[in-house]
């Protein structure tokens, strides 16, 4: 039988090498005396670097990381396919479009304005891929295709609205994800409304596993299926739409991470939430360091390898796909 | 008691079921047949919440379920569709006790670890425990899905078909674990084409044609020739040969 726990260590450990690699590498390369010396020593040139740049970009990673993969999670047992995720269901588009209009726009909300348009783009593409859905009777296939496209056509009026405002040529990283422009002053809200958008995911555990039996078997138990669509929705176009806002889009994680887990683990959601995060945690971190390392001194964007890695994932899983 | 009282169900403007009534008592086994697109599968979704009732009522202790909210509702009936779509990936022992999900936390996990024990034993599945549900066979993954139902401990019990699909040794399994919690106290309420089964198992009969019950009675009285050969409009010669020789 697949035992979860014995995944609970090698992640912590391997979380742990990733923080201990993403903060020592660098321009300034860091020892381990130099690193202790820097984190007491805010003011010291060292202390800025780690705690201006490298923390900050830790903290962002953890937040993507584990936010995207329990988002795949809960839209793949939500939707019994192996393929949704926030990405190739043309969530994290919708929330690009939505963040990219409120910068064009010009309207004086900032950030938080941003955010906000974010969350509502991602929401609205999550309830137009739910009447696809409905409408194909939940054709894995018609799923993915819809999702895609509606992807596409959000990433397409994002390159549109930059093209209509020159201003905002730097904004092309909203399609690539990017941790490089990551405003340091956003991590806090950043932190906290993925804390809250997890957390809130977790809690739909029992109702998913419930919804694995199918919806008529679900609605027999007594589950209420469209308060959990409901709530799966929400908690996903908050991390996505926060992420997004912030970070730009960075596909795949939420793929490729709960299918691993998944393969490891077995089928309960109550363990595979901590494990994916904790996984989706690593892989980011992981993929940050190649971004930074790979062709050093240049820096890649992080999707560029996200989506390198990603593509090849999703292939993979589609030619020997398994129903969830 | 389970009552239903001149229930309805339209679909789209089709009427399934027109102005059905009966009334099902503890420790009985009722047997719905009847031939296909009579409405049997669709009065069991309905019971079972899945479908609203378009007109009548339905009670179980004089309680009215159609306005109990859907976990109270699956504290006193469970079950078991014709055909189960999904196969997750969890061990047999998790899946069976997803079937205690409408009682959430309140059962003593004493109780709950022997309950469960005794639910696999009765289905003839303890054995496969570990195992994951979708490398069973058609018949152990059928007895799972028995097990889980019985796991919801409800004294109401409707079943699809669950023997359509078995081989014999797999219908005198389930047939005898149903006559089992038949015993207990159970109300079960169950659609079925076998006939052999319904000879050996159900305390009551309700012959279902166009929506309507065409004849309730006890097993021996609903099943004799002229009977079952209107009910299935066949000729009563060929239905002598095969069935009644």
């Amino acid at each position: 039988m697949k035992n979860p726990r014995r995944l609970i260590a090698p992640l912590i450990a391997s979380l742990a090498a990733l923080v201990w690699v993403e903060i020592s590498i660098g321009p300034v390369g860091l020892s381990f005396a130099d690193l202790l010396a820097a984190l007491a020593s805010p003011e010291s040139a060292n202390g800025v670097i780690i705690w201006d740049l490298r923390i900050p970009r830790i903290v962002y990673a953890l937040c993507v990381g584990s936010g995207l993969a329990v988002c795949g999670l809960a839209l793949q047992g939500l939707f019994r396919n192996p393929l949704a995720e926030p990405f190739t269901l043309g969530i994290s588009g919708g929330a690009a479009l939505g963040a990219v209009l409120v910068l064009t726009t010009g309207l004086p909300f900032g950030s938080v304005g941003m955010a906000a348009a974010s969350f509502l783009g991602a929401l609205v593409v999550c309830l137009v891929v739910y009447l696809l859905a409905a409408r194909t009777l939940f054709s894995a296939t018609a799923l993915i295709l819809g999702g895609v496209m509606l992807g596409f056509f959000a990433q397409s009026g994002v390159l549109l609205a930059i093209a209509l405002a020159p201003g905002l040529r730097a904004q092309g990283a909203m399609l690539m994800g990017d941790m490089s422009y990551a405003p340091r002053d956003l991590l806090l809200p950043v932190l906290t409304l993925t804390a809250v958008g997890v957390v809130f995911l977790f809690r739909q555990a029992r109702g998913l596993n419930v919804l694995s039996l199918g919806d008529e078997k679900a609605t027999s138990l007594g589950l209420n299926v469209p308060r959990l669509r409901r709530n799966v929705f929400l908690g996903c176009s908050l991390i996505t739409g926060t992420t997004v806002a912030v970070l730009g889009i960075i596909g795949f994680v939420g793929l490729i991470i709960p299918n691993a887990v998944r393969r490891l683990a077995g089928g309960d959601h109550r363990t595979l939430f901590p494990l994916s995060a904790l996984a989706g945690a690593c892989f980011i971190l992981l993929c940050d360091v190649l971004a930074r390392s790979l062709l050093d001194p240049v820096e890649l964007p992080l999707g560029i390898v996200t989506g390198f890695v990603g593509s090849l994932a999703f292939l993979w899983i589609f030619v020997s796909r398994k129903r969830v | 008691m389970l009552k239903l009282e001149h229930v309805v169900i339209e679909i789209s403007g089709r009427y399934i079921v027109r102005d059905f009534s009966a009334g099902f008592p503890e420790k009985s086994l009722t047997c719905i047949i009847g031939p296909n697109g009579a409405g049997k599968s669709t009065l069991l979704r309905a019971v079972s919440n899945i479908l609203p009732l378009t007109r009548g009522t339905l009670s179980f202790q004089s309680v009215d379920l159609q306005s109990l909210p859907a976990r109270e509702r699956a504290r006193r009936l469970s079950y078991l569709p014709q055909t189960m779509q999904y196969a997750p990936s969890f061990p047999v022992s998790l899946f069976v006790e997803l079937g205690g999900d409408p009682w959430g936390n309140e059962w003593e996990p004493a109780w709950k670890a022997e309950h469960l024990e005794r639910c696999l034993h009765l289905c003839n599945v303890a054995h496969l425990k570990e195992r994951e549900v979708a490398t069973l066979s058609g018949g152990e993954r059928q007895r799972v899905y028995l097990a889980q139902v019985i796991y919801q401990n409800t004294p109401v019990i409707l079943l699809d078909e669950p023997s359509s699909f078995l081989d014999l040794k797999n219908i005198v399994l389930i047939e005898n674990a149903l006559a089992r919690i038949r015993d207990d106290g159970r109300t079960i309420l169950m659609v079925t084409h076998d006939l052999h089964t319904v000879r050996r198992i159900a305390t009551q009969v309700i012959a279902m044609k166009d929506g309507t019950p065409f004849a309730v009675d006890t097993p021996a009285a609903v099943l004799n020739p002229s009977l079952i050969a209107e009910l299935f409009d066949l000729d009563c010669e060929t239905l002598r040969e095969r069935f009644f020789k």
